[in-house]
């Protein structure tokens, strides 16, 4: 989330610690809430600090390439929302350009889908229509992230599930692409570190808890995976050709070629269809590592 | 002129009837296989301006049509912007409107009913190579792709040695 992906589904360490603050006590979920529903009257960016308070002190976003919690909140708050600080007043206002944040080509109020939708998650685990104060359900349902990348707008799916004697919430937020983004057409690890120096994009990398269903680590076979894939707690698996390639830069239906201005015969052209990607060699399952957009075996951060 | 295809080989009726019945006649007389002269039909082109944008608007209309729709749209020219370009070339700068209501034509899109306005640039010249002519489109598609409601996906994937040579 604070510096984007290699693959088109994340997790990572900033999702997995909203995770761990926000499936908290019942009390302390309920509070929540209620900062959420407070804050569809005052419309202010004011619940990112009041919703979770101890979330952006939390020591583990000295690891993440902004350094802190507070500028991962400042980043949240300016691309993903949008907002600008204003310098005279130091304080957040909407950003009036064309497109919302670091978003591209799109343009819309994400800050009140993020805050609707996890107002409805904490409704659903905690069992509690929309406006009701009643006491709802006694244990919540926990509640998951992931980040889904691209659409041609912003959404943020909920979506529930009853889990043995309990449930489950899951949150999707499906976005555009946006401005530095790129993709790796392998999942398989191709660093040691998820942010490489000169690299402005995370990449594939092979630290905790990286894994190739079925192939040794590439680095360490006797210690890696530090347990069985199918004893993990934890996963996101992403199953697809080993790599990926790409065909001419632009063909056109009727096949001219690379070239789609021509020179061709009279009436003999068609469509740019631009890039065609081809899946390359064996079907692989891969667990990216957490720092670019996994999960830990344990869900750890 | 062994080898040499004609362009085209065929004038379709559409494009007969857009050339009028003398063009056409010249026309089917220069790109005869055995007997024409593609390179003079070139002069007669850049001398004939009415007859090069017909060309191209055959060239358009028949080929851009059947992508968005069963009527044959608007096609219309910039004559300020239009005729001989360089030494063996003629060019033509076009505006093509029709309604994008024919299913499954264009990449296999549903219909959208939108109205498309399509802008481009055609080139037709005399290749000396194949010693055919031979023509050059400049579209606006992504203004086309635009209309239609279509988005670029703007992430660019990254082959893995890309990633290692910066290690």
């Amino acid at each position: 989330m604070p510096g984007g992906m290699p693959f088109q589904l994340e997790k990572g360490p900033i999702q997995r610690l909203i995770e761990q603050n926000i499936n908290a006590s019942r009390s302390e979920m309920r509070a929540m809430l209620h900062v959420l529903r407070q804050s569809e009257a005052a419309d202010d960016i004011e619940w990112v600090n009041t919703l979770l308070p101890e979330l952006w002190n939390e020591p583990a976003f000295s690891r993440a390439p902004q350094g802190t919690g507070v500028k991962v909140r400042d980043h949240i708050v300016k691309d993903w929302f949008g907002y600008e600080l204003d310098p005279e007043t130091g304080k957040w206002v909407k950003g009036a350009g064309p497109d919302t944040g670091f978003w591209l080509a799109y343009k819309g109020d994400v800050d009140r889908i993020v805050r609707r939708a996890l107002r409805w998650a904490l409704e659903l685990s905690l069992g509690v229509a929309p406006g009701d104060e009643g006491p709802g359900r006694q244990h919540p349902w926990q509640i998951e992230l992931f980040w889904k990348c691209l659409a041609p707008w912003f959404e943020t799916w909920v979506v529930h599930r009853p889990v043995a004697n309990s449930g489950l919430v899951s949150v999707f937020f499906v976005t555009p692409t946006h401005r530095g983004a790129n993709i790796a057409e392998s999942p398989i690890a191709t660093s040691a570190t998820a942010s490489v120096t000169g690299v402005s994009h995370t990449v594939p990398s092979d630290e905790d808890d990286y894994e190739v269903l079925g192939e040794p680590h590439p680095h360490d076979p006797l210690h890696r995976p530090r347990v069985h894939a199918i004893d993990r707690t934890h996963g996101t698996w992403v199953v697809t050709h080993h790599h990926h390639e790409s065909g001419d830069v632009v063909s056109t239906t009727n096949l001219v070629g690379a070239n789609n201005v021509g020179p061709t015969d009279f009436q003999d052209w068609g469509i740019p269809q631009l890039s065609r990607y081809h899946g390359k060699d064996a079907i692989v399952v891969v667990a990216p590592s957490m720092a670019a957009g996994g999960v830990k075996h344990d869900g750890s951060v | 002129m062994s080898g040499r295809v004609p362009l085209p080989s065929t004038l379709t009726e559409g494009c007969r009837e857009r050339l009028g019945l003398e063009r056409a006649a010249l026309f089917d007389r220069l790109m005869d296989e055995e007997t024409g002269d593609p390179h003079q039909l070139m002069d007669v082109l850049r001398e004939d301006q009415e007859f090069g944008v017909a060309l191209v608007e055959c060239d358009t209309v028949d080929s851009l049509a059947k992508l968005f729709s069963e009527n044959p749209g608007e096609w219309s020219s910039e004559a300020e912007r239009s005729g001989p370009l360089g030494d063996v070339s003629f060019g033509v700068a076009w505006t093509f409107q029709i309604r994008h209501d024919r299913p499954r034509a264009f990449n296999g899109l549903p219909a959208t009913n939108r109205k498309v306005t399509v802008r481009g640039f055609t080139i037709i010249a005399f290749d000396a190579e194949s010693g055919r002519l031979k023509v050059r489109r400049y579209v606006d598609w992504a203004a086309v792709f635009a209309q239609l409601g279509l988005t670029l996906n703007w992430r660019v994937p990254v082959p893995a040695d890309a990633v290692q040579s910066s290690n």
